[in-house]
């Protein structure tokens, strides 16, 4: 225990360490010109351009902000049924919730293009033309918010399990309606993983490149992150711009994680103290099989029919021949059964992402803890330094992560750079924050009363953690681990760029494919892929009892 | 099947080099060039060039030159050049070659002085893209063309004029020239020759023309028959899911722009002699053979062109001007942003 607490620490120093270097490093390339004088032309030109800096960031503001509220609605309106209610069935939303998570963005995107698009899948079994655009604004509004439900889903979910029953019961006694219970009650316990939530798919909606570009493209549309990758990926490169704008992008993340903060702060949040807690689900009524139908239908659809239409890819042998059996093939899965490289991909994808799923939720274990358990001392402000940086790195874009990394760490003093090292605090450094809301969350909940009781009884603080603080803590630490997991495999936008021969992920494999138009074969790694995760998932759901904590009461 | 592969390209080699005192010469260069690569161990190149060519690359080369390891930092031109243009802010270029889309994007490099000048004998077998002072040459050819869908209505599209026709609207796409390079050398041979310019993408877009992100995006748009037709690159015609599609390469008849890819060495390469022995044998007739049974003209001129596609002296040429095309970038993509958004 005293091993993993230092190590934990070790990776919470190194966390903010790396960050500021690599801060520094885009400060330098942002501003230094190349004869070493600081210059803020680039920073001029961002902030006169319209098409550098204010056309793109309105369009990212346009669509992080409805794409954050719808999630976060939806997401959370999912995970009190799964959790709270007696929806049937409820017990199995994870994996279905998880599953356009899991599709990295850009397949997601290219999925919904196979269906929507003149001719496509829709036409194809219907008959008649899709009834929305394949591409534009409100694609890319209802793509993101499916792909981002399952931040709102596990952070809500933990959430809800600590809340204290009684204060639900106590409604229903004093003669409120369920509706005002749900209401008055159930949604202002919920409110610091709603809060979670929203920081958590904003940001995430800021950063994402792969739908916004694909979907965007034909009408123009430019996001704050497709610009910063056209700035940094075509010629004549412009690196220093790229960098003023995830600069910007970093200080908008700041503001708004700052924002909240202060909304959020001076309410009490607690819920959970040492008294006796057993839930009881709520009774759906008559409303249970209609809302059990209506959930079930439409979330398999919307989840299913993208993961469908990319399975239908893997299996076309030719293009335009029609979509039915006839023109199915098995041939894509063979070749990846006798790929040397793709065997050795899934290694990568697995030793990597459990790393960072461990490494990032320790980290936000001792950052979430420090923040809330030492505020005012020397401790306690580092750690909330921390709790901000972690968002930040979040909130930037993989490439720019990417860049620094090159720039802080080839050569000099720590070589990290064409190790697979390198892949491992990437992906730390981008996910950790979901990790440290996802804690935070769940811990601002929890009293300190049963702590308080245990160093009377003399415990260490050490064993209280252990003790009591990380079994309260269970719900948000498999979510946290879940979504830290789930990211680093469709990871693309960082490795493409830090990824050397022999470090090579599947997310990485699948994404070349799909840039050298050989779709079919990209999208069976991608089927692959997502079916491990899945699987992983419904395994943990089996087995894990943690899992079952998540899930049940 | 390698073993096949290899007898066929040391057969190969040796009927192009004949028996002449010169050939000899360059065995014998080749051959000190080897042993100091096999001391070296390794050669690593940066690439844009698609992994299933790589691959046959590194078979045929180890095959023949064992005890060198072949790696690649396989990604998009456009990440390649950020992972150049970063490592060498750093001051730690880690690649021995590097082989990219277009000679656009190789200026930046030779400014910065990251390339090496170097004019083996294969040079004299190829004739574009010759850098005059020796830092790259063209690897390969692609040709930027028509794709046409005669299912889905473009079996009249012969030309690039073609796709303005009014009868064309709602069913053309093209590739965006903010994301895709060889798009902004296609568009750019067009915004140039005046017969075409502005006004033909203005005519495109009242077309409702689908602007999408990269070169294979348009293959699959008219492979799939959401599209008619569109403009991108004839490569994917030779790819095993467009092979046996509706979807047809048409060369138009104002010409097809030849986009000639470079191929340089790094000055700082960390494996001197096996980056210039690899760089040998990419210019080897064995290894241009390879493009083109995939569907890509070979930069040499001695190898025979991808079947389905006249010889390239034969090929009627839209020739793009990329000292023109790189010093009006930000003026074009100006104008395409005030065209198409974005």
């Amino acid at each position: 225990m005293a091993v993993a607490a230092a190590l934990s620490m070790l990776a919470v120093l190194g966390l903010l360490a790396f960050s500021l270097l690599g801060g520094w490093e885009l400060l330098r390339t942002a501003f230094e010109s190349a004869s070493g004088t600081w210059s803020f032309h680039p920073l001029y030109r961002a902030l006169t351009q319209h098409y550098m800096l204010a056309g793109p960031l309105l369009n990212s503001l346009l669509l992080a902000i409805p794409v954050a509220l719808a999630a976060t609605l939806l997401g959370g309106l999912l995970a009190w049924l799964a959790v709270r209610s007696d929806l049937p069935g409820g017990l199995w939303l994870l994996p279905l919730v998880a599953l356009p998570h899991v599709i990295p963005g850009f397949q997601l995107a290219s999925a919904w293009v196979e269906i929507f698009s003149h001719g496509g899948l829709w036409q194809a079994a219907l008959g008649v033309p899709a009834p929305m655009s394949a591409y534009g604004y409100a694609a890319i509004v209802v793509v993101m918010t499916l792909h981002l439900m399952l931040f709102p889903f596990l952070l809500v979910a933990s959430n809800l399990q600590a809340a204290d029953p009684a204060l639900e019961e106590a409604g229903r006694i004093a003669g409120l309606t369920p509706a005002k219970v749900f209401l008055r009650i159930t949604i202002p316990l919920a409110r610091p993983a709603l809060l979670g939530s929203l920081l958590l798919v904003f940001a995430y909606v800021m950063e994402e490149f792969g739908i916004p570009s694909l979907l965007g493209t034909p009408s123009g549309f430019e996001t704050l992150t497709t610009r910063i990758y056209g700035l940094a990926t075509t010629t004549p490169l412009d690196l220093s711009g790229a960098s003023v704008l995830a600069l910007v992008l970093g200080c908008i993340a700041l503001g708004v994680l700052w924002m909240q903060l202060r909304l959020w702060a001076g309410t009490r949040l607690e819920t959970l103290s040492g008294k006796a807690s057993r839930q009881g689900r709520v009774r759906l009524g008559r409303w249970r099989w209609p809302v059990a139908v209506l959930v079930w239908a439409a979330l398999c659809t919307v989840a299913l029919a993208p993961f469908g239409a990319l399975v239908l890819v893997s299996l076309l042998n030719s293009w335009g021949q029609g979509y039915g059996p006839d023109h199915w093939t098995g041939s894509r899965y063979a070749e990846l059964l006798h790929s040397e490289e793709l065997r050795r991909a899934l290694r990568n994808t697995l030793a990597l992402a459990l790393g960072s799923a461990l490494a990032g939720t320790a980290i936000a274990v001792v950052i979430a803890y420090a923040s809330q358990r030492f505020r005012p001392r020397f401790v306690g402000r580092l750690a909330l330094i921390a709790d901000r940086v972690s968002f930040v790195t979040f909130a930037v874009p993989g490439l720019v992560i990417g860049l620094a990394l090159i720039l802080a760490f080839s050569g000099g003093w720590l070589p990290l750079y064409g190790t697979p090292w390198i892949l491992l605090v990437a992906y730390t450094l981008r996910f950790s924050g979901v990790g440290v809301r996802t804690v935070a969350a769940r811990l601002s909940q929890i009293g300190v009363e049963l702590e308080a009781a245990a160093e009377v009884a003399g415990l260490s603080r050490l064993r209280i953690l252990a003790r009591i603080v990380l079994p309260l803590l269970a719900p948000a630490l498999v979510g946290s681990a879940v979504l830290i997991f789930v990211n680093e495999v469709k990871e693309i936008s960082a490795t493409s760029l830090l990824a050397s021969q022999g470090s090579e992920t599947l997310a990485y494999e699948a994404y070349i494919r799909f840039q050298e138009g050989n779709y079919t074969q990209g999208s069976a790694v991608s089927v692959v892929m997502i079916t491990g995760v899945i699987a992983v998932l419904l395994l943990g759901r089996l087995v894990g009892r943690s899992t079952q904590d998540l899930i049940t009461t | 099947m390698q073993r096949r592969e290899f007898l066929q390209s040391t057969a190969a080699t040796v009927a192009s080099l004949g028996l002449t005192h010169l050939a000899q010469a360059q065995d014998a260069d080749i051959e000190s060039l080897y042993a100091q690569a096999k001391k070296e161990g390794k050669v690593v190149m940066y690439t844009s060039v698609p992994t299933f060519l790589l691959s046959r690359w590194k078979n045929l080369f180890q095959a023949k030159y064992s005890g060198i390891e072949v790696e690649f930092f396989r990604s998009g031109t456009g990440k390649v050049l950020a992972r150049v243009e970063t490592e060498s802010r750093a001051g730690s270029l880690g690649g021995d070659l590097v082989w990219l889309a277009d000679p656009t994007t190789f200026n930046g490099m030779i400014q910065q002085k990251l390339l090496l000048s170097y004019e083996p004998p294969e040079w004299k077998h190829i004739t574009l893209a010759k850098n005059p002072q020796g830092y790259f040459v063209a690897g390969r050819v692609l040709v930027g063309c028509l794709l046409t869908n005669p299912k889905a209505g473009g079996a009249s599209i012969k030309s690039f004029a073609d796709l303005a026709r009014p009868a064309m609207k709602g069913k053309i796409c093209i590739a965006s020239p903010l994301v895709s390079g060889s798009t902004n050398i296609i568009d750019g041979a067009l915004w140039k020759d005046p017969r075409f310019g502005w006004t033909y993408f203005e005519k495109l877009k009242k077309n409702e023309v689908l602007v999408l992100n990269d070169v294979p995006d348009v293959a699959r748009a008219v492979a799939s028959g959401e599209r008619a037709a569109g403009i991108s690159l004839s490569l994917y015609k030779y790819q095993p899911e467009f092979a046996n599609s509706p979807m047809q390469v048409v060369l138009p008849t104002e010409g097809a722009v030849p986009i000639a890819s470079p191929l340089g060495i790094f000055a700082k390469a960390p494996h001197p002699a096996a980056a210039k022995l690899f760089y040998r044998f990419l210019l080897s007739p064995v290894a241009q053979t390879v493009l083109s049974e995939a569907g890509i003209y070979p930069a040499r001129t001695d190898v025979p062109a991808p079947s389905g596609l006249p010889d390239f002296d034969q090929l009627k040429k839209l020739l793009p001007d990329f000292a023109w095309i790189e010093s009006h970038q930000r003026e074009n993509q100006a104008q395409w942003r005030e065209l198409f958004g974005g």
